[in-house]
């Protein structure tokens, strides 16, 4: 690479309330297409929005999540366009009075931490869906007024690679405060990138190119790295890049060109005249600043000086807030040991979940039958081996540990008195493997252990059936 | 004086989504906005010395409601105005 990569980031987040921004029809996803709506969704005329104070609320709480000052005084604007998704032929968002700025986040590539600037945060209304057939449209008006924060950063990104670790930082960060799902599968987290490239040590940018039809984190990734290359080659024979907007292609894997890029003047931004100004006082502020959990930095921290968990377990367990809140639930609830607990869900728990591609949430398993089985392996009653087949029932099923291992049939058997009967059965049947033994063959005693084993159909403690052969042998 | 010229007019046109019959007519327009504009312009005469710009003209604030539910429309009267409609989606001309 002869150039420097700059790398801006959009990210808009729906947020989780259950109403609309500017209307009181419900607002959540998957819905009957246009049953989720108020004649304000639809702009009739003479309707009039009234803002969502929880929208507000989870605005700022997301806001203060990610260190950003929050406005005193704040307000809405309208933003002029004509799109059939958008019946109003304008949106309402927020211009020059935004809720939050000057945030940041930390982020980690290659074992280097970064500080990532965030311009600013601002609340605004999604718009319908539309769905494009051979020769006609359909919109389906659902999310039109659903909660969105738009989050911008700085251009502070410089490669592919930290726009990846951005976006999972951020998710991460939002999911934490509650506020959204930030599902990219649902729409409700969803990513636009503006790359532009300058020669090394050059102050001013290049000209950038925003990237849409960025539907995970991984195309993100390869998109930005697809346009790095391409605007590398043009600048390299003295080419230019026109602003212009691309869209990313998951089959090929490349950007094409969707349109040149209309200034921002176009959208002929004013105060919305339907709504009054919001002023923020210090004890809402408060409020809303409680209310906010450990965020996976300080949970990452915890984990790793109170518990001494490797920072790279404490990294992936705090990925999710759905992961760490379960962890936190075996330990705290359930005082499962930490590096077992971290143990299971980094192995066999996500192992499973790739495999099968489901959240956490969407099995069967809880933190207190995990913490079961946990201790029922601790405590001799199942095998490491056995305890996977164990698992697979508690993730696909549920249930009750104690009762699985029975139903399977696999509860070791620690019963001094039934163990000491089988070693005496066997011990008769084989008179000379115990005369080998005491002649100093300590293979015997090997032969002995897997006659119990067998006889016990695997199910001997195999600790204690050692224990009791020596007693048993040494009485003879 | 003269802020406003062709360009403009079918440039605002084009956004506006306003078809402008002929050059004649957006001539027309570009006179008529032209005035207009000037007769804003009486506005800068105005001395507003340390005034704070004000966003509106009702004195209130914080005007929100609560995150509780009404029961939305049906689907049949969400769509009663709709001018074509299949499969209870708006049906609109080719986008894109």
């Amino acid at each position: 690479m002869h150039f420097e990569t700059v790398i801006g980031l959009e990210v808009h987040v729906e947020l989780k309330t259950n109403t609309k921004m500017f209307s009181d029809a419900p607002a959540h996803f998957g819905a009957e297409p246009n049953t989720n709506l108020s004649v304000i969704d639809l702009a009739y005329p003479g309707t009039l929005p009234v803002p969502n104070k929880e929208a507000v609320n989870f605005g700022m709480k997301a806001a203060m999540a990610l260190n950003m000052d929050i406005a005193d005084v704040t307000k809405f604007d309208r933003k002029n366009y004509f799109y059939p998704d958008n019946p109003k032929a304008y949106q309402i968002s927020q211009f020059d009075q935004p809720i939050g700025e000057n945030g940041w986040i930390e982020i980690e590539v290659g074992g280097e931490t970064r500080r990532i600037g965030i311009t600013r945060l601002h609340l605004e209304e999604d718009a319908g869906k539309s769905t494009h057939k051979d020769d006609h449209s359909l919109v389906d008006l659902n999310r039109q007024g659903t909660p969105l924060v738009e989050i911008v950063s700085e251009p502070d990104i410089r490669t592919p690679e930290e726009a990846y670790a951005y976006l999972e930082k951020l998710k991460a960060i939002i999911q934490y405060t509650g506020v959204s799902d930030c599902k990219m599968e649902e729409g409700s987290l969803r990513c636009d990138a503006n790359i532009s490239l300058r020669p090394y040590g050059q102050e001013e940018f290049g000209t950038k190119t925003e990237l849409k039809n960025l539907n995970s984190f991984n195309y993100v990734r390869k998109g930005l790295e697809f346009e790095e290359k391409r605007q590398e080659k043009v600048l390299m024979k003295g080419g230019e890049i026109p602003q212009e907007t691309r869209r990313f292609d998951e089959k090929s894997g490349e950007t094409i060109l969707m349109r040149v890029k209309e200034g921002s003047d176009d959208y002929r931004y004013f105060p919305e005249p339907d709504l009054v100004e919001i002023h923020i006082d210090q004890e809402w502020k408060d409020r809303i600043k409680e209310s906010i959990p450990l965020l996976p930095d300080a949970l990452k921290e915890k984990y790793v000086n109170e518990y001494g968990l490797p920072a790279y377990d404490a990294h992936v367990l705090t990925l999710k807030k759905e992961t760490s809140d379960f962890f936190n639930e075996m330990v705290e609830s359930h005082q499962t040991d930490v590096k077992l607990a971290s143990n299971w869900l980094m192995g066999g728990v996500n192992e499973y979940l790739n495999k099968q591609q489901v959240e956490l949430g969407e099995t069967a398993l809880t933190p207190e039958n995990l913490s079961d089985m946990i201790k029922l392996i601790e405590d001799g009653t199942i095998s490491s081996k056995q305890a996977k087949k164990v698992f697979n029932v508690l993730v696909e099923k549920g249930g009750d540990a104690k009762k699985v291992v029975k139903d399977l049939g696999m509860e070791q058997i620690s019963d001094p008195a039934v163990l000491t009967g089988m070693v005496t059965e066997v011990l008769d049947a084989n008179p000379q493997s115990i005369e080998d033994f005491k002649n100093g063959k300590d293979r015997a005693i090997g032969f002995l252990v897997g006659q119990i084993m067998k006889k016990s159909k695997g199910q001997a403690n195999p600790k204690m059936v050692n224990q009791i052969l020596l007693e048993e042998i040494d009485k003879r | 004086m003269s802020e406003i010229n062709l360009d403009t007019v079918k440039h605002v046109a084009n956004l506006a989504r306003i078809e402008i019959q002929d050059e004649k007519a957006a001539e027309a327009f570009t006179k008529e906005l032209d005035k207009i504009v000037d007769y804003a312009h009486l506005l800068d005469e105005v001395d507003l010395g340390e005034t704070e710009p004000m966003f509106h003209a009702l004195d209130l604030t914080n005007v929100m409601r609560d995150d509780t539910p009404s029961e939305p429309l049906s689907q049949d009267e969400a769509m009663s105005n709709a001018k074509s409609t299949k499969d209870g989606h708006f049906k609109v001309p080719k986008m894109l």
